[in-house]
């Protein structure tokens, strides 16, 4: 008897430890490659985010923590502490162009869907949005909608039909091309229409900020807090705390895998050590 | 003998991983407490919502708020912690369970308040004392 007949001999008579260690080993590299995949994807996932907002520095309510940072990023809403009046402030320095937005939620057949209230014709040049149907919004309180590619997609809306938003049906104006980022997702509404319907009038939830002199940011950091309370945080600087967040998810994917891996390979050895002292009279006389 | 208590092994263990993956496809996906609270009337029919149990009503005993899941890690003072009032005429949870509420919004007066047929408590999070 050779070795490898020995082998296919031994898988032919033990078939159900053969399938199991085979299953282990399956298993834990699997679980492995997924875990780790999530991790990369997570983190590509942020920075694509991060990307798309288009700014190089965001202006939040005063002590706004990681998580409402996530949630700019992310499209979810964001506490409406700013005044109008700070946006003003904001707007008036130069050297910056700043737009407001105002974060809320909706619901179209029962699925969240992001709200932003915008000023309709400073967020078109500062985002670079092209169309792909329709027109777009052309009045600060007009009472219509655009909708990024993807929602638009999946809720069947074209330019012509409606959506309710907080009970009033507003028309949909337009579709946006796709951008890649949550944009694709949000439905657009004139920030003044957006404040009368979600009963936020005079009130914001960030401020998008976008920088002449990219060497200038710092500069422009101090010059916004000093002119208002509020927090200032820089694309950079918004980007390593959001991936601290999911570096530490990171890190239990990694364990979770680890242990997968472990658990398989101490079943692997515990089979062979088995198998091993099983034959020692067979492969004594090899 | 062995060959058949193997066959045995095998197909319980099929048959659970089947069960268990079932179940998970039955289970309604829950929306968060900040996803419906913003627009509760965009929400038709029965829903299920999950939160964390933030106090109860002085008004009306079978009446308790539940806040987003979110909330309860952020410990910014700007943090708005919008509560859904929630009414269930059984067992009501503690401050701080966890809970998966399933039923339906019911305008009333001043707003809307989510009237709940079936409230599973998940975990606690010992807020609140």
């Amino acid at each position: 008897m050779n070795l490898p007949k020995l082998v296919v001999n031994n898988m032919a008579r033990r078939r159900g430890r053969f399938i199991f260690t085979l299953l282990g080993i399956t298993i834990g590299i699997a679980s492995f490659v997924t875990f780790q995949a999530l991790g990369g994807s997570l983190k590509k996932e942020v920075q694509r985010e991060a990307n798309a907002l288009g700014a190089n520095l965001v202006v939040t309510p005063k002590g706004s923590c990681a998580y409402e940072q996530v949630s700019i990023l992310t499209g979810e809403i964001v506490p409406s502490n700013i005044t109008m009046d700070e946006y003003a402030k904001v707007k008036a320095l130069s050297g910056m162009t700043t737009v407001p937005v105002l974060a809320e939620k909706s619901a179209i057949n029962n699925r969240p869907v992001s709200v932003s209230g915008i000023v309709p014709d400073e967020m078109l040049p500062f985002k670079g949005w092209q169309l792909l149907a329709g027109e777009y919004l052309a009045a600060n309180d007009e009472t219509a909608t655009v909708i990024g590619a993807v929602a638009a997609e999946q809720f069947k809306l074209q330019p012509g039909g409606s959506v309710t938003i907080r009970g009033e049906r507003l028309p949909v104006k337009g579709i946006l091309a796709a951008t890649g980022g949550k944009d694709d997702l949000t439905v657009f509404l004139p920030l003044a229409t957006a404040q009368r319907l979600f009963a936020n009038s005079e009130r914001i939830s960030y401020l998008a900020v976008k920088v002449d002199d990219v060497g200038a940011v710092d500069a422009a950091v101090e010059r916004i807090r000093a002119e208002v309370s509020l927090g200032v945080v820089t694309d950079q600087q918004m980007l390593s705390s959001v991936l601290t967040i999911v570096g530490s998810v990171n890190v239990t994917l990694q364990l979770i895998a680890a242990v997968a891996v472990l658990a398989a390979a101490f079943g692997i050895v515990n089979t062979m050590l088995t198998a091993t002292y099983e034959r020692k009279r067979e492969i004594g006389i090899l | 003998m062995k060959r058949s208590l193997l066959r045995v092994f095998v197909y319980t263990f099929i048959t659970l991983a089947g069960a268990a993956l079932l179940s998970g496809c039955n289970q309604a996906p829950a929306l968060h407490v900040n996803e419906v609270g913003a627009d509760p009337a965009a929400y038709t029919g029965t829903i299920t919502v999950t939160g964390v149990t933030k106090g109860f009503s002085r008004n009306d005993p079978a009446v308790f708020g539940i806040i987003d899941l979110k909330e309860v890690q952020c410990t910014s003072p700007t943090c708005s912690m919008p509560v859904l009032p929630v009414k269930f005429a059984g067992k009501l949870p503690v401050v701080g369970d966890e809970v998966r509420v399933t039923g339906s919004f019911v305008q009333v007066q001043g707003g809307y308040l989510f009237s709940a047929n079936n409230v599973k408590v998940v975990r606690n999070h010992q807020i609140g004392g």
